[in-house]
């Protein structure tokens, strides 16, 4: 896996901007980048369940359901 | 526990969380239990609070949907990372209606997913019985991170309850990774008669002598000194995988916490078998 120009601001991205723990600067670069494409990997999956979740849980209740739970959700 | 161990099982946690084999993270063992630590709760946070606000939609929205019907959506559509996202959003009474419906393997599934900090009074809420399949099934697996994230979230009736389906090795390696080891003491005082001779035997044939000494550091002196007695009176090759453990892993303070606890016999036993691999400084320790 390429190291990208600067793995401590990528993890401090894949932390939605929340600075690491001092301790994680020591580490090496290419750990460092490991750590921080394991993270947007997880966050990436996640957000692809919810988006493919929504249309699909819709699908699943009956019709007369259907209508009250999409106003609840804002669709 | 030594600093070294407990910064394995932070490690092996985090691993967990972002579920990755646990090996892809070995370099970060290097950094001390505190930065780790802190580390799981920042990806914890950011993992749960990237999208909670749909999140709380969806939550929100369950309430007006039967529980039959919510489960059938848990399963088919939204899947159990979604459901352990939602878990500690959804009310209790509408959490444990639906989890009631889900088959084992599922609320395993979502169990390892979840953050049982924020979903704490919907797993206290659940039925012991539903619990205790749930634990078989991580075990099975081998979830032990997973079943010691919630251990400090059951009471003590459920735990008793786990004992019956867990093997002992389980019950180690579940122990070593547990949030809040405070409580080891007082699980470990709810064991049936010859599980803590069945534990230590557990150590010994499956190379789990670490998680068996961090074990012992985090319980009462009287019963670190009974643990203690219960390993001394083992045969020479247990004694011996003990001494090896602990030379292998640095664990010599440890160790020499446990004598301090145990009987004469057993310290005497302990001087004998372990002889000049006893680091100089610890050796007053252990009655020399």
């Amino acid at each position: 896996m390429p190291v990208p120009p600067d793995p401590h601001a990528a993890l401090r991205d894949a932390l939605g901007g929340v600075q690491p723990p001092d301790g994680v600067a020591a580490l090496d670069d290419a750990v460092v980048a490991d750590l921080a494409a394991a993270i947007a990997d997880a966050r990436r999956a996640e957000a692809d369940a919810l988006a493919a979740s929504g249309e699909h849980s819709l699908k699943l209740l009956p019709f007369p359901l259907r209508i009250g739970v999409k106003k609840v959700l804002g669709l | 526990m030594s600093a070294a161990l407990e910064s394995r099982a932070e490690v092996a946690k985090l691993a967990g969380l972002l579920s990755v084999p646990v090996e892809r993270f070995d370099a970060l063992a290097e950094l001390s239990p505190a930065t780790l630590r802190e580390l799981r709760e920042q990806v914890t946070d950011v993992l749960y609070d990237s999208d909670v606000g749909a999140l709380k939609r969806a939550a929100a929205a369950s309430r007006h949907i039967p529980p039959a019907i919510s489960a059938t959506v848990a399963q088919k559509a939204f899947g159990p990372l979604l459901c352990a996202r939602i878990s500690g959003l959804v009310d209790t009474r509408t959490a444990v209606a639906v989890a009631g419906r889900l088959p084992t393997a599922f609320l395993a599934d979502v169990s390892v997913a979840m953050d049982p900090r924020r979903a704490s009074d919907v797993i206290g809420a659940l039925p012991a019985d539903g619990v205790i399949e749930v634990a078989a099934e991580l075990a099975r697996r081998g979830e032990h991170v997973t079943m010691g994230r919630f251990v400090g979230h059951l009471d003590d009736a459920t735990i008793v309850g786990c004992f019956a389906v867990l093997s002992d090795a389980d019950m180690l390696e579940a122990g070593f990774v547990m949030e809040d080891k405070d409580r080891l003491d007082t699980i470990i005082g709810l064991l049936p008669a010859g599980r803590l001779q069945g534990i230590i035997t557990a150590a010994h044939e499956d190379g789990l002598w670490p998680e068996a000494l961090d074990l012992f550091t985090h319980v009462s002196p009287a019963r670190r000194g009974e643990l203690g007695d219960v390993a001394l009176g083992q045969d020479d090759a247990h004694v011996e995988a003990m001494l090896e453990a602990v030379q292998r892993e640095d664990l010599w303070d440890t160790l020499a916490d446990v004598a301090a606890t145990m009987g004469p016999e057993s310290r005497r036993r302990l001087r004998d078998a372990a002889g000049d691999r006893v680091p100089a400084h610890l050796r007053a320790a252990l009655g020399d």
